[in-house]
């Protein structure tokens, strides 16, 4: 009773205490909660796991297999090898736009005692790659100077690599208030500090590196910037003064030559590099280098690389001359808000649109289709000059050895190859012979003209003039060597061959499949894609005389298929094959029959839509038929209708609609000994599958696939280990040394190499693999290549992107995909689909014809995920709809298309469901509909009642589990050294044992402290603890709690014997 | 009536009345302007619910100031008023609470607007009114919870001085 009552009369400090105790309780719960969705990281920083292998006893005998799908590098040697792929990938991709000659010699390459000034600030800080998938950091990278250094030996001035690098001269470019801006210093800058003088003082030539910034998250600036027409893409007043001034000296004979690089992955405005108030000598597309792809550039500026780069985008003149960028300048911008966003109550995620209005006309495609076309006189084409537009066609790049177009090709030869009386495809030789004076490699390029007859005038289908279909690269030829380039098995010939089905086009309208149009379809070897359409036009019999710019040549275009009338049927069904064994593919197409799948994204075959700009409601798609009456010079006004049913309309949570005969599958049955290990192997179709699917119960399914935020969690029921992914196009993101960064993805396009695109999957799987991730992570997947299309020059990711050709994008993705997978990392290329912008990409309605949404936009990926293709066994979707639907939530193209047309046997995740457009990229829509993982952080509040209810909702869940764990026990390094005897047995690793311990122990001790106060409460109430108050009131005298509850043990003592 | 001092001449009373009037905003705030696609267009019930409690509790305490001013030690108002200055802990525990779940719950929002910043890209653009509101009501709330703590801590020292004279008196 003393005891008790000398602690109730302690009613302060239980009062402080409980307090304390009950706010310590309430962090530690809100903390125990965080460890929930960010359970993956801290067991990455803390470097514990939830579950531990264990060797299970074999039974009756049972032999243990061990599966092996070993790393190409260790973490020693992978730091000198991926260095030196990304010097090579440079190397190979680099594009000499312009080299002039200079007292009778070309500019380039630079003589071997040359001395090098350095002009705009990109010659002292490069753009290495873009900042979210690519990596930047310190110290691991070459600047030019550095390379330069290194690699050559070049007397190089300090004063102007000063000036430019850390000086008055170095910009402070960036994004300021939204608008990405260059802030280039002007040539009083220059002249203030000296510079003049210095460029006189070496007198020989000046490096300009003109540098432009892009990224993530936003388009590159179309207005608004300091370019001189306030483009972002073209030069700003101050880059003109500098070349102006630079050229003034050159021609004062101060300076000898001016080269310029260009340091972008978007495409520069390139009006200025011909314009001689400039003076510019040589000019090189460098793209985004990489870490260490300076020390190509700088090998290629001496001539020790000789370049053989081909341009995978068309550089202009007038970055606003195609139809998709003339509809941003009407439209101002790309995106609008519908006409009725307010009366619909449309919010963020939804009131977003942009059309596509320029159908198949992207890049190329436009130019020299409307150049034919204005050669050949053909109705409504206007008055057109290509070379107003473009500066150099796609497929362009010099090579050194001669004035221009060193290499010469001759001896055009195609074979049909056929099945029976099939044509199976065309195989394609040609002479190639290097006329040059030094040795090099050139880039073949294939193009194809199918016919524009009547039949699709009448249908609105519209067929490019050329198109690429093929392209090989020769070996190193020496001066005089001719080649004879080849279709071979594998290596940088491959593709010299046409397959049959490159013939197709597609037609929504009447056929509502891919036909074969009625005409004549011309094959030419051609050095780039204006090459290709003169080579066409003389093989017709044009001349300069009707207006061409250049005579073609005739006898590099041929014709190689001719059909009298449109077959419909031929190519209507699918010829994709699928992966029945994963080593091996069947011989059988799927012959799954195409049809229309995507109506519902064109506004003018869809009712869910309107645009009130024009009477009829329709949106006006630009077609050769008609140049001039349907090129865009007016935005349109779209607004959505009511008239449309629910799956395909604008809301989320669509209804759960049950399917005849599904029934609940079972979940937690452990019967089963299989785990996953077991499975590597197995036919996707086999029973087994069901028994180890049985085993999950439906929440760890659920979590399993809400929860792969860069990683798919551990199942301990089925022995499924977690797998790591990373981010990375041209990379691994997230290294701890950054050296991760290739090339971007239009430098590793444009070098037109098998072998290249071989190399950068092999490089950066090997990468992720050697444990060179940030957190020393063994990566089994990465979140690449890019696939969207460079559809303008503005779009922000064009680094993540191969190019504005969908063929050559295929290609790329097929090769570097099938050396990243054969490592055991599978390739997510994305995003999956039509996300070729970046503004308002959360939930922005992307509209657009099926023509070109299957012949520009999906193409790469029906080459990058068929199974006899590239193969991929993962993608991911994008942030963006598709018409109304959110991309991962249509069937039609995640279902129909992807998997029923393409045969794709892997498994598809969400772009960032879980910082991204919660509102849109919700669960229901997603599984219902073929998206089978979620980049998210879920919880089981995320299952509903109609999820969990659902029979089904949960046989879609199950199937999509299957998925995920077939890739892995197919394909992922995951499972690399797991047997059919592992098995995982869950722990509580010490940091959650932690928390919930301090979470017990704070709760027992704030009960205790309340009820302590409580009794001394009421035990005073009673009189129980008489003089408690004046014992507590004389500690109040002073803040010192321990006086206080002394003097009030003192007080109890007193009273004590009286009341006893 | 008691030798009191009145309420309005009692400093934590001023600190619990900014506290409640600080939760009110940030409530209002959070609840009003962050409903968004990070959080499915639903705003965190438990940030809602925490907040609701901690206004409850403020008014509570408030309440009690003001009441023992009126009423005698010895009515059963005046005993309840004795301990209502309790419930500003519990406003401040639920504070707390509201304050982490506040983070934690709008880990999406707030990994939208950090990821461009660590990364150096250029990020997703996040709504203006959005952003703001949900940072100076996270910032509100914070202020809160540090003035009820104090708020609560005066009072308890007000309490135990007036104590003293009291049972001194009664001792005589």
């Amino acid at each position: 009773m003393k005891i008790l009552k000398k602690l109730l009369n302690k009613r302060s400090l239980w009062e402080a205490l409980a307090v304390t105790f009950c706010a310590l309780l309430a962090v530690f719960c809100v903390i125990k909660q965080a460890t929930i969705p960010f359970n993956n990281e801290i067991h990455g920083f803390l470097g514990t796991t939830d579950y531990v292998e264990v060797k299970a006893e074999p039974k009756n005998g049972e032999e243990e297999v061990v599966i092996n799908r070993p790393a190409l590098k260790t973490a020693d040697e992978i730091e000198d090898y991926y260095r030196a792929v990304n010097e090579y990938v440079e190397g190979e991709g680099l594009v000499l736009l312009k080299n002039d000659e200079v007292n009778g010699k070309p500019a380039l390459p630079l003589e071997a005692n040359a001395k090098v000034a350095f002009a705009l600030s990109g010659s002292g800080t490069v753009f290495y790659a873009t900042h979210g998938p690519g990596v930047r950091r310190e110290g691991t990278l070459f600047d030019l100077k550095t390379a330069l250094d290194e690699c050559t030996d070049l007397t190089l001035d300090e004063t102007s690599y000063n000036f430019v690098s850390t000086g008055a001269g170095k910009t402070a470019r960036g994004i300021k208030n939204g608008t990405f801006m260059t802030s280039e210093p002007s040539w009083s800058a220059y002249t203030g500090a000296g510079i003049p003088n210095a460029y006189r003082e070496c007198g020989d030539t000046v490096i300009a590196v003109i540098t432009r910034q892009s990224g993530e998250g936003v388009d590159v600036s179309w207005k608004g910037s300091d370019g001189v027409d306030g483009s972002y893409l073209s030069l700003t007043a101050n880059e003109y003064e500098i070349l102006e001034n630079l050229a003034t000296m050159k021609r004062m004979g101060e300076i000898k030559r001016l080269v310029v690089l260009i340091n972008s992955a978007v495409t520069l405005q390139c009006d200025f590099l011909d314009d001689e108030r400039f003076g510019v000598d040589a000019a090189m597309w460098i793209g985004l280098p990489g870490a260490t792809g300076m020390k190509a550039v700088a090998k290629a500026l001496i001539g020790e690389i000789n370049p053989s780069g081909k341009l995978s985008d068309t550089f202009l003149k007038d970055n606003f001359s195609s139809p998709a960028a003339m509809y941003w300048r009407v439209n101002d911008g790309f995106s609008s808000s519908y006409a009725n966003t307010e009366e619909m109550g449309l919010n963020n995620s939804q009131q977003y649109y942009g059309v596509y209005v320029e159908g198949v006309y992207v890049g190329y495609r436009y130019y020299e289709t409307r150049y034919e076309d204005y050669v050949m006189r053909s109705a409504s084409v206007g008055k057109y000059d290509y070379n107003a537009d473009v500066a150099y066609p796609f497929g362009y790049g010099l090579s050194y050895g001669g004035k221009n177009g060193v290499f010469a090709y001759d001896n055009l030869s195609v074979t049909p190859v056929k099945n029976g009386n099939d044509i199976v495809s065309f195989d394609v030789s040609v002479d190639v012979t290097n006329n040059g004076t030094v040795k090099g490699r050139d880039a073949v390029q294939l193009y194809l003209q199918k016919p524009y007859g009547s039949y699709c005038r009448t249908y609105g289908v519209e067929v490019p003039s050329v198109e690429l279909v093929g392209f090989g690269k020769t070996k190193v030829l020496d001066p005089g060597e001719t080649q004879t380039l080849t279709v071979t098995a594998s290596g940088d010939a491959k593709y010299m061959r046409v397959m049959f089905e490159q013939l197709r086009v597609y037609d929504a309208e009447n056929a509502r499949t891919y036909i074969l149009g009625d005409g004549d379809y011309y094959l030419t070897a051609a050095h780039d894609s204006h090459d290709a359409i003169n080579n066409i036009l003389a093989a017709k019999g044009y001349t300069t005389a009707n207006g061409m710019d250049k005579a073609g040549n005739a006898k590099l275009a041929t014709v190689i298929h001719h059909a009298d009338s449109v077959d419909k049927k031929v190519f209507s069904k699918s010829t994709a094959k699928t992966r029945k064994d994963p080593t091996k593919l069947s011989d059988t197409a799927i012959g799954t029959e195409i049809v229309n799948q995507l109506d519902w994204m064109d506004p003018n075959r869809f009712a869910g839509v309107t645009n009130k700009a024009a009477d009829d409601g329709d949106v006006v798609y630009v077609s050769r038929s008609n140049w001039l009456g349907t090129l865009p010079t007016v935005a349109t006004n779209l607004a959505l209708t009511n008239k449309v049913e629910e799956k395909y309309d604008i809301t989320s949570h669509k209804t759960i609609v049950e399917s005849d005969g599904a029934t609940m599958p079972t979940f937690g049955d452990m019967s089963s000994d299989l785990t996953l290990a077991m499975m590597a192997g197995v036919d996707y179709e086999d029973d087994s599958w069901n028994k180890l699917l049985d085993k999950i119960s439906q929440e760890d399914m659920f979590l399993t696939l809400t929860n792969c935020y860069g990683y798919t969690p551990a199942l301990a029921s089925v022995a499924k280990p977690l797998t790591d992914e990373d981010d990375g196009p041209y990379g691994v993101s997230n290294t701890a040394e950054g050296f991760s960064s290739m090339s971007c993805e239009g430098i590793i396009a444009s070098s037109f190499s098998v072998d290249v695109y071989a190399k950068v999957g092999e490089a950066i799987a090997a990468d992720a693999r050697s444990g060179h991730d940030a957190a020393q992570k063994n990566l089994h997947g990465l979140y690449a290549p890019g696939l969207n299309m460079h559809r303008v020059a503005f779009g922000g990711r064009a680094a993540e992107y191969f190019s504005e050709d969908p063929y050559l994008s295929g290609i790329a993705a097929v090769e570097e995909i099938i050396t990243m997978q054969a490592q055991g990392v599978v390739a997510h290329p994305k995003h999956f689909i039509f996300n070729d912008e970046e503004a308002n990409r959360n939930g922005i309605c992307i509209w657009m014809n099926e023509q070109a949404a299957r012949e520009i936009y999906l193409l790469p990926w029906e080459y990058a995920l068929r199974p006899d293709m590239g193969g991929g066994h993962a993608l991911m979707t994008s942030f963006n709809r598709a018409g109304c639907l959110w991309t991962s939530a249509s069937d039609n193209l995640m279902e129909n298309i992807l998997r029923k047309e393409w045969a794709f046997d892997g498994y598809t995740l969400t772009d960032m469901a879980g910082s991204n457009g919660k509102l849109f990229m919700v669960y229901d829509d997603g599984f219902m509909n073929g998206t089978d993982l979620f980049l998210d952080k879920g919880t089981t509040s995320g299952l509903t009642a109609d999820m969990r209810n659902s029979n089904t909702f949960n046989t879609k869940l199950r199937e999509s589990m299957k998925r995920l764990l077939f890739v892995i026990a197919n394909y992922s390094a995951a499972l690399d050294g797991y047997s059919n005897l592992t098995r995982l047995q869950p722990v509580t690793p010490w940091w959650k044992a932690l928390i919930v311990s301090f979470i017990v122990i704070f709760a027992v001790l704030a009960i205790a402290c309340i009820a302590l106060f409580v009794m001394s409460i009421v035990f005073d109430k009673k009189g129980l603890l008489a003089s408690s108050d004046a014992a507590q009131a004389s500690s109040d005298g002073g803040d010192a709690e321990p006086d206080g509850d002394a003097a009030r043990d003192e007080a109890t003592e007193a009273e004590t014997p009286a009341e006893e | 009536m008691e030798n009191k001092k009145p309420f309005f001449k009692r400093v934590h009373f001023y600190l619990a009345a900014v506290a409640f009037v600080f939760t009110i905003v940030a409530l209002a705030l959070y609840g009003g302007n962050c409903a968004s696609e990070f959080n499915g267009g639903k705003v965190s019930a438990a940030v809602i619910g925490w907040d609701i409690v901690a206004i409850i509790s403020l008014a509570a305490a408030i309440a009690g100031d003001v009441l023992e001013f009126f009423f005698d030690k010895d009515t059963l108002v005046g005993k309840i008023c004795e301990y209502l200055r309790l419930f500003a802990y519990l406003a401040f525990v639920s504070l707390i609470v509201s304050f982490f779940m506040g983070i934690l719950d709008e880990y999406s929002l707030l990994g939208t607007i950090l990821y461009p910043i660590v990364s150096g890209t250029v990020g997703d653009p996040v709504d203006g009114t959005l952003a703001a509101s949900y940072f100076v009501g996270l910032g509100f709330t914070f202020v809160s919870l540090v003035l009820s703590i104090v708020s609560a801590l005066l009072h308890k020292r007000e309490a135990r001085l007036a104590l003293a004279p009291a049972k001194e008196e009664a001792q005589a």
